[in-house]
């Protein structure tokens, strides 16, 4: 088993946008996603994306991976998204374009799957990895996590993104949560295991696993260096397994690969 | 004849969403697709969608639509040609 | 090091060429396919297209009192799996561990259709309709249907839903977290799915011909492909008669378009190459490929060009098998692992339904006719939307 680490994090959300650096609220009062507040870098397709995609693309921004030149690709690198509601949004609205003059509309059926999510970040990043959306309730995102420490810990693959999105307007649900788990790092925020033993530790499942990650591995709150957060396997598991987020005292700084 | 050149390029920009383009930023005589506006087949695929809801005409064959896209003109001469005496028919 | 095997201790299937495995291949050697007018619902616009429609009523095999028409079809495959495998007679405590990963597109879309149809031509409020809405719901169905406890997940990768939920139930047995995994996919047919492929202009008039010269486009289907996935040490433990083996899967994204593959099919060779690597295999361990030819003029371009990359000159015995069943979105990876293995057992490779002439910018012909193989290893890819792929390796013995 490989040593794990998380060397980048990101976040998206009602509030505002950042990494384990810098956080940023949004200016003004009402949060319009514009990508130019969000990036320096180009994104012309940006606006085009749907509202999950958005958020999802937003957050794995925030990781700062280096951009790649023309051609280059991205293979060792898989791609995980965790998500509760999916495209429940664009679901409703494609059913009512269906009977619409013109007939339903080809860009929008795309965005009826949460999995065209991962298929734009993918092409933005170049990551031609294994990808994987997983729907399993409110813990999707943490399952995504989850699933892809494994993965990187099983050695098949070096760099995991694992990404939890919600984006519901109807239901006022919008956030994500991007991290990058790599075999073996030896800058990152965090080194992670999984223990059983731990278990007892994590004490319960958290009301939002991811936020309280965020927050532990950003070390805004003073959090000392070589504090370990736990965190419970998502229910859905049936295991009684819980990662253990050991903050590393180095904070690294500069873009990540 | 400049006004459904304009009407189309206010069209396209609303289908497409090209939430950061202005009309007169779009060369009538230029290619839209590939280099240029970036734009893709589902977006082609959407401009199909977008003349049937406009202007009644429906295209079914890719071909059809891949000539009448190549630019912003031809596609003000593709409708104007198809608005003949029987608007609407496939 | 090549990962262990993982044994498939039984099969369910639900699709328009029939109920069980034995009907279904009993249609596949008489080359029929299930193909026919759609009728589940009304559709101005390309409803006149043939589709795989699963014939009769799933709800009465599921024995659910109430469902949409995903979570009966996925259900009503389970049982058969299930049944299959001897483990019917289980108690509560052993199906506490037993684990569920299905794929799904749709979902309950179907009903979820019905309601704002009911809502905003009626006036009525039918909220009891939006309740199997969730893409999780087919796989809460089954896992309620048969007391199942274990490790549950549901799996969105578009058309390679089906596949990839077959991977990760693998995942989840080579990590221990169980030995015994019900995985597959399942989908319906919808208003959402026709009037979207149909938007995209590249639905078949006369349905699919997969690598055909002429071909025009994919014709839709529905259905369910359930396996039941043990480790190898359970199923001889308990001396289950296993169908097959899963001797790897790998996975892939194109990172190219929401839509079309990547041309050079360098996407789908390298999730190929995948899972050959983990099974521990070369190429030329291949007998048979079951192709994700899904007859649109892009895919089979690119998947001919990927096979041909990937086994030079001596490509094997390659079909696909869409115009039998149409394309059944997330089932697809399922039913299509289903049939490898019916391949492997009876030592047949099925036809590639619908070829009339082999298109000459493909390196290879597909299988014309059904034809008796020597055959032991098989593989199946399923390449979806968005650039996500996922093939598998089925082999006829274990480790």
């Amino acid at each position: 088993m490989r040593p794990l680490s998380i060397t980048a994090c990101g976040c998206v959300n009602g509030e505002g946008f950042g990494n384990a650096r810098s956080w940023t609220p949004w200016p003004g009062s009402a949060p319009r996603l514009r990508w130019r507040t969000l990036s320096a870098r180009p994104f012309d397709r940006f606006g085009r994306l749907d509202l999950l995609c958005k958020y999802a693309a937003a957050a794995v921004e925030m990781l700062g991976l280096t951009p790649l030149a023309d051609g280059q690709a991205r293979p060792d690198v898989a791609l995980y998204l965790g998500t509760e509601h999916g495209s429940l949004d664009v679901d409703l609205k494609f059913c009512q374009s269906i009977g619409g003059p013109g007939g339903a509309s080809p860009t929008l059926f795309t965005y009826t799957l949460p999995s065209t999510a991962l298929g734009e970040i993918a092409i933005r990043h170049g990551i031609s990895g294994p990808s994987l959306c997983l729907m399993a309730g409110p813990e999707s995102g943490l399952l995504a996590l989850w699933e892809g420490a494994k993965l990187v810990r099983s050695g098949e693959i070096a760099r995991c993104i694992c990404i939890a999105a919600d984006a519901v307007e109807s239901l006022s649900v919008a956030h994500a949560y991007a991290f990058l788990v790599e075999a073996g790092a030896e800058e990152g925020l965090a080194t992670v295991s999984f223990t059983r033993a731990a278990f007892a530790r994590a004490g319960g499942h958290w009301h939002d696993p991811l936020g309280r990650l965020f927050g532990f591995l950003a070390a805004r709150d003073g959090t000392a260096p070589d504090s370990t957060l736990y965190l419970r396997a998502p229910a859905t598991l049936r295991r009684r397994h819980a990662m253990a987020v050991l903050l590393t005292a180095r904070r690294p700084n500069g873009r990540v690969g | 004849m400049d006004e459904l050149v304009d009407t189309l390029k206010q069209q396209i920009i609303e289908a497409l969403n090209l939430e950061e383009v202005t009309p007169d930023q779009i060369d009538p005589a230029a290619p839209l697709f590939g280099a240029g506006l970036g734009l893709d087949s589902i977006d082609a695929l959407e401009l199909v969608v977008m003349l049937e809801k406009h202007y009644g005409i429906r295209i079914v064959e890719l071909e059809v639509g891949r000539k009448a896209f190549a630019s912003v003109n031809a596609l003000a001469d593709f409708v104007r040609k198809s608005k003949g005496p029987c608007p609407g028919s496939a | 090091m090549p990962r262990q095997r993982v044994a498939i201790s039984g099969l369910g299937i639900l699709s328009a060429i029939g109920w069980t495995p034995e009907a279904v291949w009993g249609a596949i050697e008489r080359e029929e396919s299930g193909l026919g007018p759609l009728t589940l619902f009304e559709s101005p616009r390309c409803g006149h297209m043939p589709v795989g429609q699963v014939k009769g009523d799933p709800a009465e095999l599921s024995g659910l009192p109430s469902g949409s028409r995903t979570d009966h079809l996925a259900v009503a495959a389970a049982r058969i799996a299930f049944a299959d495998t001897g483990m019917a007679s289980l108690g509560e405590a052993a199906r506490r561990d037993i684990g569920v990963v299905l794929g799904t597109t749709t979902g309950g879309i179907l009903d979820s259709e019905e309601f704002l149809r009911r809502l905003l031509r009626e006036g009525r409020l039918d909220l009891g309709l939006l309740r199997h809405h969730p893409a999780a719901s087919p796989t809460n169905a089954v896992a309620r249907a048969l007391g199942l406890g274990g490790f549950r997940a549901t799996v969105s990768t578009a058309c390679a839903s089906g596949a990839t939920a077959i991977a990760t139930a693998c995942d989840a047995l080579a990590a221990g977290e169980a030995d015994t995994v019900l995985a597959g996919g399942a989908d319906s047919l919808s208003r959402l799915t026709v009037n979207g492929f149909c938007s995209l202009l590249n639905v078949a008039p006369d349905g699919c011909r997969p690598f055909d010269a002429d071909r025009a486009g994919l014709s839709l289907g529905e259905g369910a492909g359930i396996l039941v996935l043990e480790t190898e040490e359970h199923a001889r433990a308990r001396g289950a008669a296993v169908r097959a083996w899963i001797a790897g899967c790998g996975a892939s994204a194109d990172a190219y378009h929401a839509t079309a593959p990547r041309p050079d099919g360098s996407g789908a060779l390298a999730a190929m190459r995948r899972a050959l690597h983990v099974a521990g295999l070369q190429p030329d361990a291949v007998d048979y490929v079951n192709a994700h030819g899904t007859g649109t003029v892009d895919n089979d371009l690119a998947e001919g060009r990927a096979l041909a990359a990937l086994f030079g000159e001596r490509v094997p015995a390659v079909s696909s098998t869409k115009r039998f069943f149409g394309h059944t979105l997330a089932a697809a990876g399922a039913i299509e692992a289903i049939v490898c293995v019916l391949a492997l057992q009876r030592q047949r490779v099925p036809a590639n339904l619908g070829l009339r002439r082999p298109d000459p910018a493909i390196p290879f012909a597909p299988v014309a006719h059904a034809q008796e193989a020597e055959l032991k290893v098989a593989l199946t890819n399923s390449l979806g939307f968005g650039g996500n792929n996922c093939s598998l390796l089925i082999a006829r013995e274990g480790p």
